[in-house]
């Protein structure tokens, strides 16, 4: 059994091992950074901790708006990937789902592709697929 | 693992350090006497440290470095060069080990290189040799010490089974039973418990054991059980035990007592092999997740002090309280003197807990000049001062790979091959100087060789050829810019690679570092008479005097330290064909406007001049307003995410983040 966060981003569903996840929060301020990559859409503060918030679309092959935060449900996940922490835009949080190694799948090859998918969960009639946050980093 | 872990392998750094410097010592000095007494005194530590964490393997590796410098303290010779060796390879494979376990590898046993180790065992007896195949780690030999110093007995007990043995392992249970019952206690076997009951053996095992009991009837008790063929008891008396101390093939540690006693043999495997399920499960769950934690070690007295001014400052808050529902504006105002002087104190405390001395990255760099000198056959007078210089924690992280980068490059480019030398007319052992002390704000690192020096016309030469200057322009360079040259990526004078300079960062990334930490790096030669880096570091990073400035709705914060002034006078600003310059009392510098730089739309009046300067060199920066200067507390931004030029950011008083900018990485892309 382990526990994941599962998120949406453009329709579908994500999920991140809640090892990995530091907190879940409401959006607050991102400050711009001139001349980062696009996807770095800034940087934001939590409770004195500076840290750069991107969007993650782009990585995973989704289209968006490029992060603009576009309704109530968005959040912000603070992620410690390992190597260092980031804060990712979300557009909805679905919540913190118990899976067993039963449920957990190889991707299909034609959704792996590009798309740093590791492994998928199928549950409750539900395809998630799951994002090694380390993958996030390049 | 181990909430001590941490802990665990920072101490067993230092020892580790402490170690190869004293040994060095040694090595120079062969009868130095404290420098072996240093080295008994950190050994026994590190062993111990190790023994108590469960790194058998270490403790076993540290002690073999105790054993061969034993004779050397009590007979005060000086110490043998293999002895030393051995020491050097001791300390090697415990860092190596250290990696592993951060790495969070399983530990592999010391490996003795075998021809210069087995010096010390040449002159063993037969009984002796027999024993030798029956390896005694560290903790075995405390053992079989403390039981003959009161009085019992040790043995090795060979054990061999019959051909065709049917259940090995129940005879191996029975031959522990029996060892029980004549009152003796199995400390070790080989092969060990666990291997003798899953029967990984051949027909032969070997316990030790110690006791009160009777030997003699032990042997005809074993020899009682079925299918045992012989037994030979070896009997360790203290003269044979001595010559086992000074063994240096100690290769193989065994279980521990405990499981080596039949009874709780089978109950403890389960719980062994059960929880090494769980831990599996885990780790796989954990793989994601490599958060390491760093630890400082800080004077209790700073702590304390933080502690008052903290104390102090939660009054203070009380009395504002207070003071704001009276609203009586004096007392308001001296509240503020108060709390102004209790922050201060605060963070005068704070930074001191961050500084820490030099010696902290120094400590390595004896043991590898000596690798280093050895390796290129020079011979190098290694020369450290003031380590104990203080700086801050952010920097003494980044400064060890620009360091041992220029220290390389002062043996190997530097310092001669002694007949060099003695044909030079120096002395054949050269010298490499490093050097740290504290200047106002700044902090020096030199370090200085008196080897060959630098060929400036060498150096003139390839940078005309690489286009970087002309012919002409060539002889009206100053010396300093002449070698500045060599900080360029990729621009090198020496003809051959070195395997030693070769690698690792060079000239160019050195000064990157050096600049991203707010510092500059000069390099001046005397051509045969030697070379001198000068590193210029700032004391602290954490709260700087900062020049806040608005480019494009967004602040940014300049340090301090690079402003040289501000002004308002765009009328100096000139447009030349080469771009805009500002003519500052008949000075003429190039003139950047930030939003260009940083690719933000100029849709503003820029018309705010900001003097910088970096290193020699000043430019002007136009910005759309100033606000102000301010005390801010960088907070570093180490991220993949965040542009070169972004040193850190801070949080202004709304809440606001600025980005703290680095002028020279700012302008490096648009030279």
């Amino acid at each position: 059994m382990e526990e994941y966060v599962v998120f949406t981003l453009s329709e579908r569903k994500y999920a991140i091992t809640l090892l990995n996840i530091v907190e879940i929060l409401l959006p607050s301020s991102v400050y711009p950074i001139p001349n980062s990559a696009p996807n770095v859409l800034g940087l934001t503060n939590i409770r004195g901790n500076i840290l750069p918030v991107l969007d993650i679309k782009p990585l995973l092959g989704e289209d968006g708006e490029n992060g603009e935060v576009n309704g109530e449900l968005t959040r912000h996940i603070w992620v410690n990937t390992g190597t260092e922490d980031i804060v990712v835009v979300v557009d909805k949080v679905n919540g913190i789902k118990r899976v067993s190694e039963d449920n957990l799948a190889e991707p299909p090859e034609d959704l792996a592709a590009g798309r740093r998918i590791r492994k998928v969960i199928l549950l409750d009639n539900d395809l998630i697929l799951v994002i090694d946050p380390l993958d996030l980093m390049g | 693992m181990n909430e001590y872990l941490p802990i665990f392998l920072q101490e067993s750094y230092d020892y580790i350090n402490l170690l190869n410097n004293n040994l060095v010592l040694l090595e120079q000095d062969p009868g130095n006497k404290q420098a072996l007494a240093e080295v008994f005194r950190a050994a026994h530590t590190l062993k111990g440290m190790s023994a108590t964490m469960g790194f058998q393997f270490l403790a076993d590796a540290t002690h073999q470095l105790e054993s061969a410098l034993q004779i050397y303290r009590d007979t005060h010779e000086p110490v043998d060069e293999r002895a030393i060796e051995l020491g050097f390879r001791v300390l090697d494979y415990v860092e190596n080990q250290m990696k592993r376990i951060e790495a969070n590898e399983p530990l592999e046993p010391f490996q003795e290189n075998t021809s210069e180790a087995k010096y010390e065992s040449q002159k063993d007896s037969s009984i002796y040799k027999d024993l030798s195949s029956f390896s005694l780690g560290a903790y075995e030999e405390e053992v079989v010490r403390a039981a003959l110093e009161q009085g019992q007995k040790a043995a090795v007990l060979k054990v061999n089974l019959e051909q065709g043995v049917l259940m090995k392992g129940v005879r191996a249970f029975m031959v522990f039973k029996a060892i029980e019952d004549c009152g003796f206690e199995a400390i070790s076997s080989e092969p060990d418990a666990e291997s003798l009951e899953k029967e990984e053996f051949e027909l032969q095992f070997s316990v030790l054991v110690v006791g009160n009991g009777d030997l003699e009837s032990l042997k005809t008790k074993i020899l009682r059980i079925a299918e045992v063929a012989s037994v030979d008891v070896l009997e360790i008396d203290i003269k044979e035990h001595q010559l086992l101390e000074n063994e240096p093939g100690l290769s193989k540690v065994i279980e521990n007592v405990q499981s080596t006693e039949p009874g709780v043999l089978s109950s403890g495997m389960e719980m062994s092999s059960g929880s090494v399920a769980n831990v599996e499960v885990v780790e796989s769950g954990q793989q994601y997740k490599k958060i390491t934690k760093n630890y400082i070690r800080v004077p209790e007295e700073h702590v304390n002090n933080l502690m008052s001014a903290i104390s102090e400052l939660v009054l203070e808050k009380a009395e504002l309280e207070l003071a704001i529902k009276t609203g009586n504006e004096d007392v308001l105002w001296s509240l503020y003197e108060r709390l102004s002087r209790s922050i201060n104190l605060a963070q005068g405390e704070i930074t001191a807990l961050r500084m820490t001395p030099l010696s902290f990255v120094f400590e390595r760099f004896p043991r590898m000049m000596r690798d280093l000198s050895r390796d290129l056959g020079k011979q190098v007078r290694f020369i450290m001062e003031g380590g104990d210089t203080e700086i801050d924690r952010t920097i003494i992280d980044r400064l060890g790979d620009p360091l041992v980068h220029i220290l390389r490059n002062a043996v190997d480019h530097g310092i001669e091959r002694p007949e060099e030398r003695i044909r030079a007319g120096k002395d054949p052992t050269g010298t490499v100087r490093l050097r740290a002390y504290h200047e106002g704000n700044n902090v020096y690192i030199v370090v200085e060789d008196d080897g060959a020096g630098i060929d400036s016309g060498k150096v003139l030469a390839k940078a005309v050829e690489r286009g970087l200057v002309t012919a002409d322009q060539a002889p009206l360079l100053s010396q300093e810019e002449v070698f500045s040259f060599l900080f360029l990526p990729g621009f090198s004078t020496s003809d051959t690679v070195s395997e030693v300079s070769g690698r690792g960062v060079g000239m160019d990334v050195l000064k990157n570092t050096v600049e991203e930490l707010g510092g500059s790096v000069q390099v001046r030669s005397v051509l045969g008479k030697g070379t001198t880096v000068i590193m210029r570091l700032p004391l602290t990073m954490a709260i700087i005097s900062a020049l806040l400035v608005k480019v494009h709705g967004l602040i940014l914060a300049l340090p301090l330290s690079v402003v040289e002034e501000i002004s308002n006078d765009v009328e100096a600003v000139k447009e030349t064909p080469q771009g805009k310059v500002l003519l500052l009392r008949g000075e003429l510098l190039p003139v950047y406007s930030v939003a260009n730089l940083l690719n933000l739309p100029e849709n503003e009046q820029n018309n705010h001049i900001v003097v910088i300067r970096n290193g020699q060199k000043k430019a002007a920066l136009l910005v759309a307003e100033t606000v102000g200067k301010q005390e801010i507390v960088i907070k570093p931004l180490k991220s993949r995410f965040v542009p070169r030029y972004v040193d850190g950011a801070t949080l202004l008083g709304d809440g606001t983040i600025s980005l703290v900018v680095n002028t020279s990485m700012l302008l490096e892309g648009h030279k």
